[in-house]
């Protein structure tokens, strides 16, 4: 490698992977529902990218189209109803929008993959895990079975369970919630995908079983240079692993940081309440403090800034116009007219 | 803190599996002799992780389960051996809130039917009494009383979770067993629930037993802790003692586990439990948690330690952290 000449066409490649190393890019993606009611945007207009190697955070309530955001990068936004009309999705160097459904189903599962929210339904009763974790590795990666079935071995032992020769036995029901995460993790990983999505893959899990899923995570990480999206309504979970966080509401990013940032200095009214809104182990008695109000209904969704009916510090000017995602501190987004011009 | 309102004494649950189907007697000890008092007005919480017989000890305490062995006395009376009028009464005074807002609600019912069907059982209130006392509990829990000829999909998550709470305060209860709550829903809708929740106590006197297994959540809302391993309670106090100076290896294990919101203490000393919780079927012999504790010692093989007193708390340890 060394001795031979590097070409003009080599070079600007390896410029073009330094300067960015982005995994994942996506730009203006839209994701709309035509319902009989109308026109439902559940994803608008977000752009972010992941690094490689690096975990990236969504947040938000429920309904804030989050998960459709992961579902929009996985192609299965659920039709008829659902499409994606506009923007991209760039995975390393390859635009997944353009791709048929048959490169697609390549892709998902090889390249990206997800982890679901409950380790329970996603799971296959009728078959043992083993059987299902080395499906997925003779479909994309067209392994023998003995050749499978050692590598989901190796992935059982990666994710750290217990006993994996007899796990891969047992079936679904016979392991406990946070063996079956880590299952669900295994089986997301054995291609050794570049992009894993993992949404809310701890919410159904016991405080000390979530401290170990997340460890994993962080480890897995470092260990396979992956990028990672983790989506979570949970502001602990975000302080403890992430990177960069995105905080969505009503199909819109409304602030985006590096954690350590959005922390110290975070700019948006909603964002403030989330973390006010967090009960924590120091304080006691008192009352919490809650964002008034509900997500509005996407279908008649209010003039102006999405937020501005819950919002304290919201101005006649909120009502007006919808403000744009700014950059009022350097690589700290944030969609407030407070921050604008 | 006021007098016992309720009181546990040796109260045991077994399941026993020893069917012909099944190869050999397997037995769940999910509740595993606990003594518990209930103080008046207070609110007492009950942690643990999932499988440890948190749930099987509330339904216990409602009878909705008979125990193998002990007892449950409600104001100084055994409630497994009251008559068919006392249990009536029994059942007024002692409400249930449920987990899960989706399932705990009959979908065919309309919102007035599911929050007044408690009336109407106990033949409280009917016509339109019964429907005015509809509308204050719907005040009461912030909804709007115009919904009340509504179904329950067209609420969402909280605002399911205030009817369940309207239905469990129509009969005007003093005691509110309330089993996880908060944790289907999401921050924001939590903190509401949390202080409806609270404001709901101060109102009427309400005591609460609250089932979490979320360490913040239950740092808010709690005067005593109760900590359950493996059908045991480990360590039992104050919630502010308990929080800074936990006795019990296991609670110092939770607490630790418990997310913070600060990434500049990501990198801080974490001691992380190893495996899952071991089986409730043929538990280890000695201490429960030996298995997974690190500070573990010959003694802890052998012998079950007694939950006993250690500086004004409760605490089940050979080797309790701290005096």
């Amino acid at each position: 490698m060394a001795d031979c000449p590097i070409t003009d066409e080599q070079h600007t490649k390896v410029a073009a992977i330094d300067e960015t190393n982005t995994m994942l890019k996506v730009t203006g993606l839209k994701t709309h529902f035509f319902t009989t009611k109308g026109v439902l945007p559940a994803v608008d207009d977000v752009s972010f990218s992941v690094k490689r190697g690096k975990i990236l955070g969504i947040v938000g309530e429920s309904g804030c189209g989050k998960s459709m955001t992961a579902l929009s990068i996985m192609g299965l936004v659920p039709g008829p109803a659902g499409k994606i009309v506009g923007g991209g999705i760039v995975l390393d160097g390859k635009n997944l929008l353009t791709l048929t459904e048959k490169e697609m189903c390549k892709v998902r599962g090889n390249e990206v993959s997800m982890i679901f929210q409950e380790p329970m339904t996603s799971l296959n009763p009728v078959y043992t895990v083993g059987k299902q974790v080395m499906e997925a590795v003779i479909l994309h990666q067209h392994l023998g079975k003995a050749e499978a079935r050692e590598k989901a071995l190796e992935m059982f032992k990666l994710v750290g369970i217990p006993e994996p020769e007899k796990r891969l036995a047992a079936y679904p029901h016979q392991l406990s919630g946070g063996l079956r995460q880590r299952v669900m993790i295994a089986m997301a990983l054995c291609c050794r995908p570049k992009l894993l999505i993992a949404d809310e893959p701890t919410t159904a899990l016991d405080v000390t079983v979530q401290a170990q899923i997340l460890q994993l995570m962080k480890k897995l990480q470092t260990e396979l240079n992956s990028a990672i999206i983790l989506i979570t309504h949970d502001m602990g979970v975000v302080a403890e692993v992430c990177d960069e966080v995105v905080i969505m509401y009503a199909g819109k990013i409304v602030e985006q940081a590096d954690v350590f940032e959005l922390f110290e200095h975070c700019l948006h009214p909603y964002t403030a309440g989330l973390m006010k809104a967090l009960p924590t182990l120091q304080k006691s008695g008192g009352r919490l403090y809650n964002i008034p109000g509900m997500l509005p209904n996407l279908l008649q969704l209010p003039k102006g800034c999405r937020f501005y009916p819950r919002c304290e510090q919201a101005t006649p000017l909120c009502a007006e116009e919808e403000p744009e995602l700014t950059e009022p501190r350097p690589g700290h987004f944030v969609r407030c007219v407070k921050y604008q011009g | 803190m006021g007098d016992i309102l309720m009181q546990s004494r040796n109260l045991k649950k077994y399941f026993v599996d020893d069917s012909w189907l099944s190869k050999e007697k397997t037995v769940v000890k999910a509740v595993d002799d606990i003594e518990l008092e209930i103080y008046s007005k207070e609110t007492l919480a009950l942690v643990g992780e999932s499988g440890c017989g948190k749930s099987t000890l509330a339904r216990l305490l409602i009878k909705l389960l008979s125990p193998t062995e002990g007892e449950v006395l409600y104001k100084g009376k055994n409630v497994f051996s009251l008559n068919r009028e006392e249990t009536m009464q029994f059942k007024r005074q002692v409400q249930f809130i449920f987990q899960d807002p989706y399932a705990s609600l009959n979908p065919r019912l309309k919102v007035a039917d599911i929050i007044g069907e408690p009336l109407t059982t106990h033949k409280l209130a009917h016509g339109k009494d019964k429907q005015v006392r509809v509308e204050q509990l719907m005040n009461l829990v912030g909804l709007r009383p115009e919904f009340m000829h509504r179904y329950p999909h067209q609420f969402s998550g909280g605002q399911r979770q205030r009817i369940g709470i309207a239905r469990a305060l129509a009969l005007k209860p003093e005691l509110l067993i309330c089993d996880e709550p908060v944790s289907a829903l999401d921050v924001s809708i939590q903190s509401q629930i949390l202080n409806l929740l609270k404001d709901l106590q101060q109102q009427f006197g309400l005591t609460y037993f609250f089932i979490s297994h979320n360490l913040s959540v239950v740092r808010y809302m709690a005067d005593r802790v109760c900590v359950m391993f493996l059908g045991k309670v480990v360590e039992l106090g104050r919630c502010e003692e308990l929080f800074e100076q936990p006795l019990h290896p296991y609670t110092a294990f939770l607490l630790n586990a418990a997310p913070v919101p600060d990434p500049k203490l990501r990198n801080r000393k974490r001691m992380l439990l190893e495996g899952d919780v071991p089986s409730p079927i043929n538990p280890p012999p000695g201490c429960r948690f030996h298995t997974r504790c690190p500070y573990v010692q010959e003694v802890c093989w052998v012998e079950e330690p007694k939950l006993s007193e250690v500086g004004g708390r409760k605490c089940a340890c050979h080797f309790p952290l701290a005096k």
